[in-house]
């Protein structure tokens, strides 16, 4: 019985280490591009900040991202299911899903002055066969991307 | 309206917190629940246990079917089975047959089975010298079944293997690990269980030879064999193996028992292997 038990806490650990190795990596990667890209303004009201006859140029952009859960995130969040409240483990991988497809879809225009009626949408994939195969999370943030004329 | 760039100074949508801490805490609450659930479920099996008919129990016998330690043995001889018999219809109040087996292990030891099975390794038959040694033994073994021991045992490992499925999920391959560990424990008996079988066995002494010697030499024959496992080893140095001759004793005195010569066996009890 024992090497099932060394394969478990195998993976948790390696789950634990590399986990927080590209977590921590990859929010320090989001605070440096979202300081990057901070000058562009993205707007979820209706009402558009600026005259409309300005608009020189427009386009839809959509940034996505998918952040897989790691094995130790989901035990974690296996075990949250007994006793409930907030499940740790997961916020942090919607708060990246999240920052990085907001921060994709920005990119991809770098010379727009707005991003208007922007909206976050997220949605899990996941296979439903108990416990095994994949389960992550996929973020999508779309816009109107506007050039002003000079 | 200006537009002046700025990050949020900190992260609202993650919780602050060590995740290993969260962890830790929720197994340690978790292990906290099931050991409470284990304790619980175990009175109710005690309490449950001496309820359950002997018709029920056969059939629990029978549903088990062959038990992992049957699997290499075979029918104890006719003399043993014999005397087995008449220590059931004159000392217990067991209403269905038992059946004894025996079992090629050079370990010292017997066991009681739910459905009136006991088995006995043949390293137990080697060492013993007499009549008395072997009666003592098998109504011990009588003795649990009587009690329902077996039954509480079994109800005991019923709950672990339960337990054990929930957690890690029945069907795989540690719940199976788990379920061959249980038939190691329900052998397993308390203190005070195996000092009612003990005197369930005296009681045996008693009705089959009129005196009650015997006990004192199984033990001693434990004893001789001590270096030869560190389980054995462990039992006899253990004062409450001497506790157990000493209550017997006292048991003795206390209700005019005679102690005389033992009965030796007849020469080869077992079949030439």
């Amino acid at each position: 019985m024992f090497p099932d038990y060394y394969f478990f806490l195998i993976l948790l650990a390696v789950g634990y280490v590399t986990g927080t190795f590209f977590e921590r990596r990859h929010f320090r990667s989001l605070e440096r591009r979202e300081r990057a890209t901070m000058h562009l303004p993205i707007v979820g009201g209706k009402a558009l900040p600026f005259d409309p006859d300005m608009a020189e140029a427009v386009a839809v952009v959509s940034g996505s991202a998918v952040i897989s859960v790691d094995y130790f995130k989901r035990f974690l969040a296996w075990l949250k299911n007994f006793f409930g409240g907030r499940i740790k483990s997961y916020e942090t991988l919607l708060d990246r899903a999240r920052r990085e497809a907001m921060l994709r879809m920005k990119e991809l225009v770098p010379d727009a002055d707005f991003i208007v009626g922007v909206r976050i949408e997220t949605s899990s994939i996941s296979k439903s066969q108990k416990n095994s195969g994949v389960s992550c999370v996929e973020a999508v943030a779309y816009g109107t991307a506007i050039r002003l004329r000079k | 309206m200006k537009y002046t760039p700025r990050l949020p100074r900190t992260n609202v949508n993650v919780s602050p917190g060590s995740p290993l801490k969260d962890l830790l805490l929720m197994l340690t609450a978790a292990t906290a629940i099931m050991v409470g659930i284990y304790i619980a479920l175990g009175f109710a099996v005690d309490a449950l246990a001496p309820r359950i008919s002997y018709e029920t129990e056969l059939s629990i016998g029978r549903f088990m079917g062959r038990h992992p330690i049957l699997k290499d043995a075979k029918p104890a001889p006719q003399d043993i089975q014999e005397l087995a018999e008449t220590i059931r219809t004159q000392s217990t109040d067991i209403p269905f047959p038992v059946q004894v087996s025996i079992r090629q292990d050079p370990q010292v030891n017997a066991f009681a089975l739910p459905g009136g099975r006991i088995v006995l390794t043949s390293g137990i038959l080697e060492a013993i010298e007499s009549q008395n040694e072997l009666a003592f033994i098998l109504g011990h073994e009588l003795g649990h079944i009587a009690h329902r021991d077996h039954l509480r045992a079994l109800g005991r490992g019923l709950v672990l293997l339960t337990l054990s499925s929930l957690v890690l999920e029945s069907g795989d391959s540690s719940g199976a690990n788990l379920g061959k560990m249980v038939v190691l424990t329900e052998l397993t008996f308390t203190r005070r269980q195996e000092t009612l079988a003990d005197e369930a066995g005296q009681d045996a002494l008693m009705t089959v030879f009129g005196h009650v010697t015997g006990p004192e030499q199984v033990f001693s024959h434990f004893a001789k064999l001590a270096d030869t496992n560190y389980l054995t080893r462990f039992a006899l140095t253990h004062p409450e193996t001497q506790a157990r001759i000493r209550h017997l004793k006292d048991r003795a005195l206390a209700n005019g028992f005679p102690s005389r010569a033992l009965v030796p066996l007849h020469p080869e009890p077992l079949p030439a292997a």
